[in-house]
């Protein structure tokens, strides 16, 4: 199954004509979300940058996408895929598809305090957002015996030294943070939330 | 690469080209047909599994 929803990415990833011919069986891809999570990246690429799917009845399609979103947990990242699924829904090119924008931030802010997300923004969410930070494992350094200071005196600590010699060589030298999925489903939340606000969109404000 | 990693990448938004000629020659001998069928049986046959009829 895996294969087939690979192959089927490749072969409509930036092909309007096969975009067009897979568009009919939109229905069992979105059912199979939940069996599949490369099918809402093939969901993806079936609608990106193709004019006339981002204008046409796509706001069904955005709320049946909100609402599925809603069902799923905060601990599982597929929730992260739908948020920047629907991202694609707000950008033809290099153009902003304004009424995809407005229509997203009503649905998802329809939900109000039945949503499992959007509460987090709240005071009574913020306790919940603190934990989820404080679960990330703490950032990972270089080893300090690989750390020199600039001008070669004695080793600096933490993240300036990292920073001086990640452009000597980023492979080895990048710090390493360990994100959960919580956080990255926040991540993805926001940025879904900050692209709906681009451009002048009252409703968005 | 393990496969969740792989698909993590995959959904990255850095810009990928696809093969444009073969994509015609696929589409035109109805490969993704073949894909189609594939999820759609799998998807059928999840969902009768699911039902709690006698």
């Amino acid at each position: 199954m895996k294969q087939c929803y690979r192959f089927l990415i490749r072969f409509v990833r930036g092909n309007v004509l096969n975009q067009i011919k897979l568009r009919e069986n939109l229905d069992s891809f979105l059912k199979d979300i939940d069996n599949h999570a490369l099918s809402i990246q093939l969901v993806y690429e079936i609608f990106k940058d193709n004019k006339k799917f981002l204008n046409l009845n796509a706001s069904k399609i955005l709320r049946s996408i909100v609402n599925a979103s809603e069902k799923i947990e905060m601990n599982d990242n597929k929730k992260g895929s739908m948020f920047r699924l629907l991202t694609v829904f707000c950008r033809y090119k290099d153009k902003l598809v304004r009424a995809n924008q407005q229509d997203i931030v009503v649905f998802l802010s329809n939900k109000g305090a039945q949503s499992n997300i959007l509460y987090l923004f709240t005071t009574e969410g913020f306790k919940d957002i603190n934990k989820y930070l404080q679960q990330q494992k703490q950032v990972v350094f270089p080893k300090e015996a690989d750390l020199l200071g600039v001008d070669g005196d004695k080793p600096q600590r933490g993240l300036f030294s990292s920073i001086n010699k990640q452009k000597e060589d980023p492979s080895k030298y990048n710090p390493t943070i360990f994100v959960t999925n919580q956080t990255i489903n926040l991540m993805a939340l926001v940025d879904l939330l900050s692209l709906c606000c681009e451009g002048k969109s009252d409703v968005a404000e | 690469m393990t496969e969740e990693q792989e698909e993590f990448v995959m959904f990255m938004n850095f810009t990928v080209t696809e093969n444009k000629e073969n994509q015609r020659l696929l589409r035109n001998f109805d490969m993704d047909e073949f894909a189609v069928y594939f999820i759609n049986y799998r998807t059928e046959e999840s969902d009768a599994a699911v039902t709690e009829h006698i």
